[in-house]
């Protein structure tokens, strides 16, 4: 199964290619507003674009540039779609919702539930056959969801952000259904969450405004991001700039210096990142070290398990994530609004072109 | 009102709301209670079995049932329609077909005459192929349809866009073809607010009475339903009214209660 697609929805702003090779799952990230569930509707058959076209194999499911436009049709696509609510048919069993995609492809009720059996074993289901909706509960609703999806025999599996809606138990349990039974199938999955992406994706795209901003092997986005958004979700500060013989220099005229994992030509575009756990924060710029040292003004202070986070804002705007032992919070006497200095040794910083 | 009388959520309602409320409710109660003093009820079983009474409580239970039906075959895809797609002109369009609830009902049945009656627009061509209706028990049903319809496809629009189309968006991608998704998806979805649409139109057609007299006029047996009968009844054996209104007052209670009935049981 190859799927590719290139479409354009002038309304939504989204301007995207993308392809799904076979035995390929695709994590798509990106913030609130992004494009993604619209990239999933439009995959789906809900929205039709502008302007772009689709293919699922050698079948044509949209092409809006041709002489004669073509449109699928959702149902006959063999495209499923998942999203963060299981929305199970409310007035049909569990059995009966796993068995609709079988009847509507024309199964007789008896073989139709005989599948449908077999794919709630599948995930883990087997004994809420018999269960409404009403009565069950939001990981188990989404377990009979995804069997419901698969049982319709998808070709590709669109997931809008399945774990989203679910606690952190129940998610961790359907993600492991997940994992599972994607295995070796096709799949787009929307997500907010780096977890889901490392452990269901092979590869993931990066949407921002409608556009791919970032694209590649999961584990290589998160360890080089080339937006502040991706540095986010992998937890990194980000400062980008122009590279310098020793480190990349930002909008505002400050250097970090730090160790080139590529070697980028000086005035070139280049990304520095470092861990928030590398951050040592002083009250003063600190003298004579070989650190970097950024002048930052506290925004925010939230407690992580034994730790502090810091957030900060430089000059210019940019925030900068430190985390630190709550008693330093205290001796430092840090609170939002305090001016204070962010210092991150040389070692600890990665730079790599833009 | 609000004191602690038993478990229950504090309502935070002002007390004095209470005494327009309790006269609302004595309002729509009394003049009922006000007429039941006056049946007659030792002669009640023989008023309301007369051959005119029985005559009119069944057209009007049968020409009620055949308009319920008609609203519904009818009702169903126009709320389909007006709820699942966006057109120009829908706004108008929607407005129009909630004309029946605000217009006179003798208004109705005056446009209807000047549509299926003999000299109407369509009637003309009716009755060269041999087919009168105004005046006859298809008028009653007609006229009945016209004014309950808005009832169905108020009470249907509304719940269809009440559920939404995520479930039909679901089972289209589980590879239901339309009818199928409206057949097990829709329609189960709305059941509710399809029945409760059903009852209060049946409710409406039952007591319907200006439409009926302008279009089809009171022919007993034939367009005289309990309305006019009650009516005509007024005039000459008032007792025979207030037995027949009271079978009404019944019938319109167990109506209502059944469309509660469906509406909690969502």
């Amino acid at each position: 199964m190859t799927l590719t697609v290139r479409a354009t929805v002038a309304a939504r702003g989204l301007d995207v290619e993308l392809t799904v090779n076979t035995g390929e799952r695709v994590a798509v990230l990106g913030p609130n507003g992004a494009g993604k569930s619209t990239l999933l509707a439009v995959l789906a058959g809900i929205l039709r674009p502008d302007t772009g076209r689709a293919t699922l194999d050698d079948r044509v499911l949209l092409d809006r540039d041709a002489r004669r436009a073509v449109w699928v049709a959702p149902q006959a696509r063999g495209v499923g779609l998942m999203a963060q609510d299981p929305l199970l048919f409310p007035h049909l069993s569990a059995l009966d919702n796993v068995a609709f995609g079988p009847r509507a492809a024309g199964q007789g009720r008896r073989q139709a539930r005989a599948g449908a059996r077999r794919w709630l074993a599948e995930v883990g289901a087997a004994e809420l056959a018999d269960r409404r909706p009403a009565q069950l509960s939001g990981g188990q609703a989404q377990r009979v969801a995804i069997a419901r999806a698969l049982a319709a025999e998808p070709r590709l599996l669109l997931l809008d952000e399945p774990l989203a809606a679910l606690d952190v138990g129940a998610a961790s349990e359907v993600r492991r259904v997940l994992r599972r039974v994607l295995a070796g199938r096709e799949a787009v999955i929307v997500t907010h969450d780096l977890l889901d992406a490392l452990l269901l994706a092979q590869r993931v795209v990066v949407l921002d405004q409608g556009r791919v901003v970032e694209s590649g092997p999961t584990s290589e986005v998160i360890r080089q991001p080339r937006t502040p958004f991706t540095a986010r979700i992998a937890g990194l500060n980000m400062v980008a700039g122009t590279a310098e013989h020793r480190g990349v220099r930002n909008a505002s005229g400050e250097l970090v210096e730090g160790v080139f994992r590529t070697q980028t030509p000086p005035g070139e575009p280049a990304i520095a990142v470092f861990s928030p756990s590398v951050v040592a924060v002083y009250p003063e710029p600190p003298h004579g070290s070989p650190r970097n040292a950024l002048p930052v003004t506290i925004t925010e202070l939230e407690p992580r398990d034994d730790q502090v986070r810091v957030r900060a804002v430089t000059g210019t705007g940019q925030v900068l994530i430190a985390d630190v032992t709550a008693p330093v919070v205290g001796e430092l006497d840090l609170y939002p609004g305090r001016p204070t200095t962010f210092a991150i040794k040389a070692t600890a910083v990665t730079i790599y072109p833009a | 009102m609000n004191r602690p009388r038993g478990a229950g959520v504090y309502s935070g309602l002002p007390a004095w709301v209470f005494l327009p409320a309790a006269v609302g409710a004595v309002f729509v109660v009394l003049p009922l209670v006000a007429m039941s003093t006056r049946v007659a009820w030792a002669q009640f079983f023989v008023l309301v079995t007369s051959e005119s009474s029985l005559a009119a409580l069944r057209l009007s239970l049968r020409t009620s049932a055949a308009s319920t039906l008609l609203c519904l075959v009818l009702g169903v895809p126009m709320a389909l329609v007006l709820a699942r797609t966006s057109f120009p002109g829908q706004q108008l369009l929607r407005a129009l077909m909630l004309l029946p609830l605000v217009l006179p009902p003798v208004v109705g049945g005056l446009a209807l005459l000047y549509t299926f009656g003999r000299r109407g627009l369509l009637g003309r061509s009716l009755d060269v192929l041999g087919v009168q209706i105004a005046f006859s028990t298809s008028a009653v049903v007609l006229a009945q349809a016209f004014v309950a319809l808005p009832f169905l496809v108020v009470s249907l629009e509304g719940t269809l866009r009440t559920v939404g189309q995520r479930y039909e968006v679901v089972a289209a991608t589980l590879g239901g073809r339309p009818t199928t998704v409206l057949r097990r998806v829709t329609l189960p979805l709305v059941l509710p607010g399809l029945l409760s649409g059903a009852v209060l139109s049946f409710a409406r057609a039952l007591g319907e009475f200006g439409a009926t007299l302008t279009f089809a006029g009171s022919l007993q047996g034939v367009t005289r339903t309990l309305p006019l009968e009650i009516y005509l009844q007024r005039e000459t054996d008032a007792d025979a009214a207030v037995a027949l209104s009271l079978v009404l007052v019944v019938i319109a209670v167990l109506v209502v209660g059944l469309a509660q009935g469906t509406r909690s049981t969502r």
